[in-house]
Formats: structure tokens, C-alpha cells, sequence
């Protein structure tokens, strides 16, 4: 039961640690693209497209969860 | 795949004589894209605007004027019932003119009056007030305004506290009445200035009184009939200047005539001009120039030249996307991002199959694709502005119902209950009876289980698949197959792009390499398995290696780089099934542990579990469209566009009458 304990706690390692990263990188990005968007409204688009990228980061991230939890249980 | 249409470039050189005609013959065929003459270019000058321009200008801000008078409301509901088809020519031109002349004067004129009025009944209405003041306090006013040693002042105060004490210190011989902010003081008339000091300090506003007659009822009386005149003529005025609206709202349709006439007069700013002829240089689809050049040597009489050319290596045409019916909603996506440019491949159909396959493998769920379904129709209806977005969002909507009985999913339930299933089952509706044990471990200790399951090939959150000796969610493999393919489709069409672009070689280099190299790796992989023979694995090494330097010799050491990007956006594809399970996870929590509990209290519970239910449910649905819709474009944008598509055209715009007027 004890390494159910560390496998859940891996799992939301993963998953907490890499939906951090995604939302420091996205309000970096979010912040630039808002200010693209006062100049420009025809970026929206775009804007929206850069602020999505690091999504991927916390995709992974929950992709891993699922596979840790998967793997060991 | 379509590319856009295919334009020819079109050079127009006529008289001068003929601009006005030739001007109005392209308005109203709508088909020439024009490209701004720049100053200079072969040596020629820019046009001037047609004689007429400043008047109508003129003209223009003056209706804006009158316009801006009048709520727009008047002039819309005008618009909407009966719209007089009004058309600037020579004949209702001085009409026009003369009509907002006149109307504009009648206003100005109102206006004045109203303006006038407004002070008169102001200072009417201090008086008004000043009598029922005197009256009031039963001062003797005609007495007062004529004595030669007392004066007094009447007004409006903003501040009354320490009034009394500053009056009493400065003015020790004065007295005063108030009510209110209303305060009257009896003061020497010498010391008249000081008063008025004293009283500035506390905000005062001086009311005027003076009276000549002590009978301050008929005084009253008659200034309350006076003002009761002036309201009645306000509202004549008023009257009047709504009596125009009718007038006003016909200028509406009015100015959206001249701003389209101005636009027309401006048009020779754009072209070329000799001293007595003129150049134009644009755009027309080819299909339609035989039509256009038609019209055009017919309405000069012969009396001009029209040079049609094919594009030529460094001209960038406009680009007009050419989709059928079904897929050009899908325009809508690619516009967001970026339009082709006019060599390149449009990708509107590759949207058009992938796009909504993303969203419903990404939402599936029959229940929640049923509701966004229904919205969104009704949506379409309501605001057909944004109908483009909503015929994709709809078309997303009916793929997800489709993938929702692939999944077996009804607003995240899986399966009913036993007693529910079995009444169902009476119905005529079967579903599929799966008894497990829960509790225990195997059959020995648990108890058992009866539920009904919906229909399904494969369970999101649950069915597996053994890769590599691993239990992994089938989902995410399929996410991962499917980026497989999609990137490989997106790598042929650039493969298709750089031929046309850079001819066969380059495109072999740089895009089959890519292709190449996969087959080499999986042969590897395979190989490495025992699948195939060991040999296959050697091969496939070899078969690899070529491929890496294929590619760099086609794209140079940024290919090699971008190398591992290609299996990170493989594996980016995977959310495809992430994102999916992420909004089964919350339906199934909204249900089972939120709800659930509600509803076996059974009573007034039901109806909390119910609420939970919906507003669960909802915030689920509003992520369901947020997710997969970002989700599904930026794989396309990001993973799949960065292998084929450049960007960067300019749309076709033909100068013609402007959209929202031709909708009438």
C-alpha cells in the first residue's frame, strides 16, 4: 500500500509540476500576445495559437500521470 | 486539395475621358482587384480624384451631421422596413443636395430656438422660485427693493454649517430667513459687497427678485403662466425637429450612397497618369477577364487597352480561396491563422476532414454533442455574423456524437444501473449486461455487480493496450498513430508545395527525406523486436541514415536539428486522447461523487443532485468546446502547418459595392 502512496504522489508530481511550467510560460506569452492584439486585432489568431503552444508541456505531463499510474498499478 | 483561384494580372490604359466610365464599370462587375499605382513607378504620377469628390465630401459631413443628431435607432428601423432604392445620379444629385441643405438649416434654426428658450425658462423658473420664497417668509419685497439703507440678496447655498455664526461676526446688523437651501439676508446697503464675500464662501448661487408690486400672488400667477407658454413651445420645437426623423432617416441610406460615390471618385488616386490618358494595374480570377475586358472595350467605345498577363515569378496575386460549399466554413480556421499564398496548396479541405475528427474524438460524448449540436443550430440562426464559425463548431458537434457511441458515453455515463437497464430492456432498448465484482478480490470475496453498458468499441478511461510489455490507455495510442499519419499528410502536401515551388529535386530532399527516414526507423524498431528477420533491422538503419542526410542536404543542418521536434509532435498528438479523458474524468466525477450522493438521500436531495447535475454538466460543456477547439486547431497550426504551409497572401478584394450594402 506504502508504494500506492509514491506511485499517486509520482503521478501528481507530474502532473502539478508540468501544469506550472505550462501556465509560467503561458502568462509570458499571454501578456505579449495582448499587447500584439491592442496594436493589431487581426492577431487574434495568432495570439491565440502562441498562447496555446505550451499546453503541450502539461499534455505531457498528464500523459505521463496516466502512464505512471498505468504502468506501476 | 484546391489551390486558390488562378488570377491574371490585368493592365488598363485608357483616356482620361473614359476614368468616370470605366470607374463605374468595375464598381459594378466587382471582379478587379487593384494594386495601388506607387509614385514613380515607370515614371508616372498619381491620378487626382474625379471632379465631384470634394463636393460629395462636403455633402458627406454635412449628413453626418444631421445624422449624428438622430438616435440610430430611427434611421435602422427606417432601414429594416422600407428601404427606398436611392442612387446618386445626375439628376438626384442637386435634389439631394438641396433636401440637406434644407433639412440642415431647419435643425440649426430649431436648435437655436431650443437653446434660447432653455434660458429663458431657467431664469423663469429662479423667479418662480424666489416668489414662493418671499411669499413664503411674508417679506415685504416691493418695500425692500425700494428702500435706500437695506438690501437684500436671495440665492441657492451649497454649504449651510457656521452660515449663521460667519453672518452674525461680519455682518452683526443683517438677518436672515432659510429653508432649505434657500436663504434670504436683510443686510445695510452699504455693506452690500461684504455680504456678497461672506456668502460666496458657502457656495452661492444669487437668485434674482426685485419686484415692483407687493401682490405677490398675481406675480406668481402670472410668471407660472408664462412658463407653462414656454414648455408648450419647447415641446412644438421638439415636435418639430421629430417630424424630421422621417426625412433623417432616408439620409441614412443616403450616406452609406455617397460614401460609395466618394470612393469611386477617389478610385484614380490608385492609378497612373500621363497628361491625358491613364494606367491601372490589378487582379482579375481568370475565368471571369474575358468579361470584364468585354465590358470594358464596349463602354469606351474600343477607346481602350487591356493587357492581360500571366503571373510572373515575383508578382504576388491575390488569392481567393476556391471551396466548395460544404468545406468553405472551414475557410473560417485558416483564415484565423493565416491565408495561403497564391502558389501554395489550400488546406481548407485538409481542415475540413481532420478538424472535426479531432474535436469529436476529443469531446465524444453523445449527450454533449447532441446539446452543443442543438445550440449551435440554434445559434447559426440567431447570429448569422459569426455563421462560418458556427457551421464548424456544428459540423464538430455531430462528428462528437459519433465518436460518443464509439465511446459508449451519455453526458459521462458509461452504463446504467441494474433496475434501470432492466426497465430499458422492457422498452425495447437492450443494452449489453456485464456483471462484476466489487469489493473483493476476484469472485471469492465480492459482491456482485449487475450493470448495463452502452454500446461501445472501446472504454476511454479504461481499455488498454499491451506495447513494448506495457499496459498503456488505447486512446493515447490511437492519438499517437493518428499525429503519425496526420504529419506524414502534412510532409506530402509540402511535398507537393516545394514541387511546385522548387521543383522534383528540392521536394525530395526536403520533405520525402522525412518520410524516408520514418520507414527507416519503424524497419529498425520492427527489426530490433524480432518481428522481422535481425537483417530488417540493419536495413532499416541504412534505409534511416540516408534519409538524415537527404535532409540535410535538402533543408541543411536546421533539418537535422528539427529532427526529434517531428517525434515530439507525434507525441503531441496524444492529447487528443488526454484532453478526452480529462473532460470524461470531470463528467464522471460530476456525476458519480457529486451528484450521486444526492440522489440516493432521495427526497428534496434529488432536486440539489439535479442542480449539481447541471451546473457540473455545464461548466464540462464550456470546457468541452474550449479545449478540443484549441486543442484541434493548434495541432493543425503547430504540428501539421509547420510541414507544408508558408502563409502570408493577400486576400482578393475586388473593388466593388462594400458587403453590408449589398445584403439588402
Amino acid at each position: 500500500m506504502a508504494d500506492g502512496g509514491l506511485i499517486a504522489l509520482g503521478a501528481g508530481l507530474a502532473i502539478g509540476v508540468s501544469a506550472l511550467a505550462t501556465a509560467w510560460a503561458e502568462q509570458a506569452i499571454g501578456t505579449a500576445a495582448i499587447g500584439a492584439m491592442a496594436e493589431k486585432e487581426s492577431l487574434f489568431g495568432k495570439a491565440l495559437i502562441l498562447t496555446v503552444i505550451p499546453e503541450t508541456i502539461v499534455i505531457f505531463g498528464l500523459v505521463v500521470a496516466i502512464l505512471i499510474v498505468g504502468i506501476a498499478g | 486539395m484546391s489551390k486558390p483561384e488562378i488570377m491574371v494580372k490585368c493592365k488598363i490604359v485608357a483616356p482620361k475621358s473614359t476614368l468616370s466610365a470605366v470607374i463605374n464599370t468595375l464598381y459594378d462587375l466587382g471582379l478587379y482587384h487593384l494594386t495601388p499605382h506607387l509614385k514613380g513607378t515607370y515614371n508616372l504620377d498619381l491620378g487626382t480624384p474625379l471632379a465631384q469628390a470634394e463636393e460629395l465630401a462636403t455633402l458627406l459631413v454635412k449628413v453626418r451631421q444631421i445624422l449624428a443628431r438622430f438616435p440610430k435607432t430611427i434611421a435602422q428601423n427606417y432601414l429594416l422596413n422600407k428601404f427606398p432604392a436611392v442612387s446618386l445620379t445626375k439628376k438626384s444629385w442637386p435634389e439631394l443636395q438641396r433636401k440637406v441643405e434644407k433639412i440642415f438649416q431647419e435643425i440649426k434654426e430649431t436648435e437655436q430656438k431650443l437653446a434660447l428658450l432653455r434660458e429663458e425658462r431657467l431664469i423663469l423658473h429662479n423667479q418662480l422660485i424666489s416668489l414662493s420664497f418671499l411669499r413664503k417668509m411674508k417679506i415685504n419685497a416691493a418695500a425692500l427693493s425700494q428702500s435706500q439703507i437695506l438690501c437684500g440678496v436671495f440665492g441657492q447655498i451649497k454649504r449651510q454649517e457656521g452660515l449663521s455664526a460667519a453672518l452674525s461676526k461680519h455682518l452683526p446688523a443683517s438677518s436672515f430667513f432659510q429653508e432649505k437651501d434657500y436663504i434670504f439676508v436683510v443686510a445695510k446697503k452699504t455693506q452690500e459687497t461684504e455680504l456678497k464675500n461672506v456668502l460666496s464662501s458657502f457656495g452661492f448661487t444669487p437668485f434674482s427678485w426685485s419686484l415692483e408690486t407687493n401682490n405677490l400672488l398675481s406675480e406668481l400667477k402670472k410668471k407660472k403662466e408664462l412658463a407653462a407658454k414656454k414648455k408648450e413651445q419647447k415641446l412644438i420645437l421638439l415636435k418639430r425637429l421629430q417630424g424630421l426623423s422621417e426625412e433623417v432617416a432616408e439620409l441614412q441610406a443616403w450616406e452609406l450612397e455617397i460614401q460609395e460615390e466618394i470612393r469611386k471618385q477617389e478610385l484614380p488616386l490608385s492609378f497612373a497618369v500621363t497628361g491625358s490618358t491613364f494606367l491601372a494595374e490589378g487582379w482579375l480570377p481568370q475565368k471571369q477577364s474575358a468579361q470584364v475586358v468585354q465590358a470594358l472595350e464596349k463602354i469606351t467605345k474600343n477607346k481602350i487597352h487591356v493587357q492581360l498577363e500571366n503571373p510572373g515569378k515575383k508578382d504576388h496575386p491575390p488569392v481567393k480561396l476556391n471551396n466548395k460549399k460544404l468545406v468553405s466554413p472551414f475557410e473560417f480556421l485558416l483564415k484565423l491563422y493565416d491565408l495561403p499564398s497564391y502558389k501554395e496548396i489550400d488546406p481548407t479541405s485538409l481542415l475540413f476532414f481532420t478538424f472535426p475528427i479531432f474535436f469529436g474524438f476529443m469531446l465524444g460524448d453523445v449527450g454533449y454533442g447532441l446539446v452543443l449540436a442543438i445550440l449551435f443550430f440554434i445559434l447559426r440562426k440567431k447570429m448569422p455574423a459569426a455563421k462560418q464559425m458556427l457551421d464548424v463548431l456544428l459540423f464538430a458537434a455531430i462528428v462528437s456524437i459519433a465518436f460518443g457511441f464509439v465511446f459508449g458515453e451519455f453526458f459521462g455515463f458509461e452504463y446504467v444501473g441494474n433496475e434501470t437497464g432492466e426497465k430499458l430492456c422492457n422498452l425495447g432498448i437492450c443494452l449489453e449486461k456485464v456483471t462484476h465484482f466489487a469489493g473483493g478480490h476476484g469472485a471469492e470475496g465480492g459482491q456482485a455487480v449487475t450493470i448495463w453498458e452502452f454500446p461501445h468499441l472501446l472504454h476511454r478511461a479504461s481499455t488498454k493496450t499491451n506495447l513494448f510489455g506495457y499496459d498503456i490507455l488505447t486512446v493515447l495510442i490511437i492519438g499517437a498513430i493518428v499525429g503519425f499519419i496526420h504529419l506524414n499528410l502534412g510532409l506530402f502536401l509540402g511535398f507537393l508545395n516545394e514541387a511546385a515551388s522548387h521543383g522534383w529535386k528540392h521536394a525530395v530532399m526536403a520533405k520525402l527525406s522525412w518520410m524516408i527516414m520514418e520507414a527507416g526507423i519503424i524497419f529498425a524498431v520492427l527489426g530490433g523486436m524480432g518481428i522481422f528477420l535481425p537483417l530488417v533491422k540493419w536495413m532499416g538503419i541504412i534505409i534511416a541514415v540516408i534519409g538524415v542526410v537527404m535532409l540535410v542536404k535538402g533543408e541543411g543542418v536546421q533539418g537535422a536539428v528539427e529532427i526529434p521536434g517531428l517525434f515530439s509532435n507525434m507525441l503531441s498528438y496524444m492529447r487528443l486522447g488526454a484532453v478526452g479523458l480529462a473532460s470524461v474524468g470531470l463528467a464522471v466525477v460530476v456525476n458519480e461523487k457529486l451528484a450521486l450522493p444526492f440522489f440516493e438521500k432521495g427526497g428534496i436531495f434529488i432536486f440539489f443532485g439535479i442542480i449539481i447535475m447541471i451546473l457540473g454538466h455545464g461548466i464540462n460543456l464550456l470546457l468541452g468546446v474550449i479545449g478540443p477547439f484549441l486543442h484541434g486547431v493548434r495541432l493543425h497550426y503547430v504540428e501539421c502547418f509547420s510541414k507544408f504551409f508558408h502563409g502570408g497572401g493577400v486576400e482578393y478584394a475586388p473593388f466593388s459595392r462594400k458587403k453590408e450594402l449589398t445584403k439588402e
